[in-house]
């Protein structure tokens, strides 16, 4: 449903890397009522070809549960899900989530 | 209709230590009442939209049937049980519907005696009438809406599917083995009025009690044999029945009703402002939440108990958090506070089914861990889209003894005197991330007087700020706010009011009172 009075900017950028690995850069505030454009990148890009995703959420400023389930989503997309670079609220809101084995940064 | 007393708890250790026949039975109807109060909540999402639907037409005075058609095609979209819904004029002597929407009604195939005693049942009943049409392969089962409104000429109705195996038995090894029921519209069984049965060899024989639930204008008859473990195998089933024939339809009703409200002020021309809209919406939603929250939280010696649940702003859908007290033996509890990601109607439907489900662990005696790990084979994420939070934590009351698990949930606080603590329970993962997901116990004595306080995130939660800021902020609001406990709470929600107020919210608390009373 709409939502007027939101006025969060979010950004999705996909750029590939080496032969199938695709980068996503998300710049802005994963919520809710953004989620899904995370969600459809992804899933852009794995139909694109992608078989391992790195998500780059140097950028954000804020993600909640609906975006913490779109990254776990997408582990049943492809062999290989990382995280580069997380912001440390994005990083402080997986250790509390119990996801740090999870949602794993690159190394 | 939730209270589980004294009277139940000790009919629990009972029954998990000596079964005795007596005290299994009080323990089946406690059982089969809580049961009933979850159907009989559930109603109102189910007439709610139905209603309303009835409303347009009639404040158009019949003329506006796209009105109808509109909104009623989302209820029998795919995925939702309803595949038929259709509006009847009362004053129509051909006894066929007026405007049909998705498959058409079974009911209108039915002799016109059937149809008559059916719409007369309804309008006599000026609510929510029920009617199976389960013979055949295709059985259905009907409801209809009449207003109180004397003048009212049209009854909107709907009809969900019944799963065609409808003689089944539970799956083994799992919470809903070792118990042999039947349920029956109607208050006879019937053969010819079974929902669902887990045997062939009907009537449930051997021993066996029954229940007779209200539902509409009807009821349900619930008949069980218990056996084994008598209490938390139909506790178990209750997420069944909640599934299929209660909380389900309520949340997928729920969604509609919010479309229907605007649709109906739209027909009044009221919709102008949307102040109105927002608190309508906020309203239903608001309903919806407290269908599936405890009516109250249990009368425990030695505890005081208070919890709050506070909706998302305005017209943002309904969210996944509860909370939930159960009670285990005379001395001990198990509190959840718990969270499903992402909002409306699935969220809420997964949140009704595990809160269930950790009721049915939980009162037959599982630990913390044991019930987390359970339940982590519940949810996928990669299938279901949702995962859960959730802390869950034993207290004995006897030995002032706090023992605590979290599936990555945000720590609860302890507030003493003038000190508040993080109670660190070792983080697991969130039910839904891994199957037979492990998870830590963190044990602690407690002094009375201490109050603990478990939440949701939407309690600290902000925008543009840290966990570790937001955590910082509500234990100065705790140390802030004081008084009586539901003083506490209600200080701590008024301090941490968060000016984007986008997230819903739970917070339950528990404190250690002094015992008047030792022993029974």
């Amino acid at each position: 449903m709409d939502d007027p009075d939101d006025d969060e900017q979010l950004t999705v950028t996909v750029a590939v890397e080496g032969d199938c690995t695709a980068v996503i850069t998300v710049v802005g505030e994963i919520d809710i009522g953004t989620v899904e454009t995370v969600r459809s990148a992804t899933t852009h890009a794995v139909d694109d070809g992608a078989r391992r995703l790195v998500f780059d959420l140097s950028g954000v400023g804020f993600i909640d549960s609906s975006g913490i389930a779109a990254l776990l989503e997408s582990r049943a997309l492809v062999g290989s899900v990382a995280l580069r670079k997380p912001s440390n609220i994005v990083r402080r809101v997986i250790e509390t989530t119990g996801l740090n084995d999870v949602l794993v940064v690159e190394a | 209709v939730l209270v589980v007393g004294a009277v139940v708890t000790i009919a629990l250790v009972l029954v998990t230590r000596a079964v005795h026949e007596d005290n299994e039975d009080r323990l089946l109807q406690q059982r089969a009442r809580e049961a009933g109060s979850v159907l009989t909540a559930a109603l109102p999402g189910i007439q709610t939209p139905l209603a309303s639907a009835a409303e347009v037409v009639d404040v158009t005075d019949g003329t506006d049937q796209d009105a109808f058609r509109r909104l009623m095609s989302p209820l029998v979209d795919a995925g939702n049980p309803y595949v038929s819904a259709s509006l009847w004029r009362l004053d129509d002597q051909t006894l066929q519907p007026e405007i049909v929407v998705g498959e058409a009604p079974k009911l209108a195939s039915q002799p016109p005696e059937v149809i008559m005693d059916f719409f007369d049942r309804a309008v006599a009943a000026e609510g929510l009438g029920v009617i199976g049409l389960l013979d055949g392969d295709d059985a259905r089962l009907g409801y209809s809406f009449t207003p109180a409104d004397p003048t009212a000429r049209f009854v909107a109705y709907a009809e969900a599917v019944i799963a065609t195996e409808r003689i089944a038995p539970p799956a083994p090894d799992t919470a809903f083995s070792g118990l042999d029921f039947a349920i029956y519209l109607g208050e006879r069984e019937d053969p010819d009025a079974l929902l669902r049965a887990t045997t062939a060899d009907l009537p449930v024989a051997g021993r066996r009690a029954s229940e007779l639930v209200p539902f509409g204008d009807t009821a349900l008859l619930l008949v069980t044999s218990p056996t084994e473990d008598l209490g938390g195998a139909l506790m178990a089933s209750l997420p069944w029945l909640v599934a299929v024939v209660g909380v389900a339809t309520t949340v997928a009703a729920a969604a509609l009703t919010e479309r229907l409200v605007r649709g109906r002020n739209r027909a009044r021309g009221l919709a102008r402002e949307n102040a109105h809209l927002y608190t309508e919406q906020r309203s239903v939603a608001r309903a919806l939440q407290q269908a599936l929250l405890p009516d109250r939280l249990p009368d425990v010696a030695g505890l005081e108990l208070a919890a709050e649940y506070l909706p998302g702003a305005p017209g943002v859908e309904i969210g996944g958090d509860w909370y939930d007290v159960v009670p285990v033996d005379e001395h001990r509890v198990v509190i959840v506070v718990g969270d499903v990601s992402g909002r409306g109607v699935p969220a809420a439907t997964v949140m009704a089914t595990l809160r269930y489900t950790i009721r049915a662990f939980a009162s037959e005696g599982h630990q913390p861990a044991a019930i987390l790990s359970k339940l982590s084979n519940m949810l996928d994420v990669e299938r279901d889209g949702h995962f859960a939070t959730i802390v869950c934590a034993t207290i004995d009351v006897r030995t002032n003894t706090l023992r605590i698990a979290n599936a990555g949930h945000p720590s609860p606080l302890l507030v003493d005197g003038d000190t508040v603590t993080t109670v660190e329970a070792p983080v697991g993962v969130p039910i839904g991330v891994a199957n037979d997901a492990s998870y830590g116990t963190f044990d602690m004595a407690v002094r009375e007087g201490s109050t603990l306080l478990a939440f949701t995130d939407g309690l600290f939660e902000r925008r543009a700020e840290s966990v570790d800021d937001g955590l910082e902020r509500l234990r100065r609001s705790a140390l802030a706010s004081g008084g009586t406990l539901r003083e506490l709470l209600a200080g701590i929600v008024e301090l941490q009011r968060s000016p984007d107020g986008h997230d819903d919210t739970a917070i339950l608390g528990v404190r250690w009172t002094t015992r008047t009373t030792t022993s029974n």
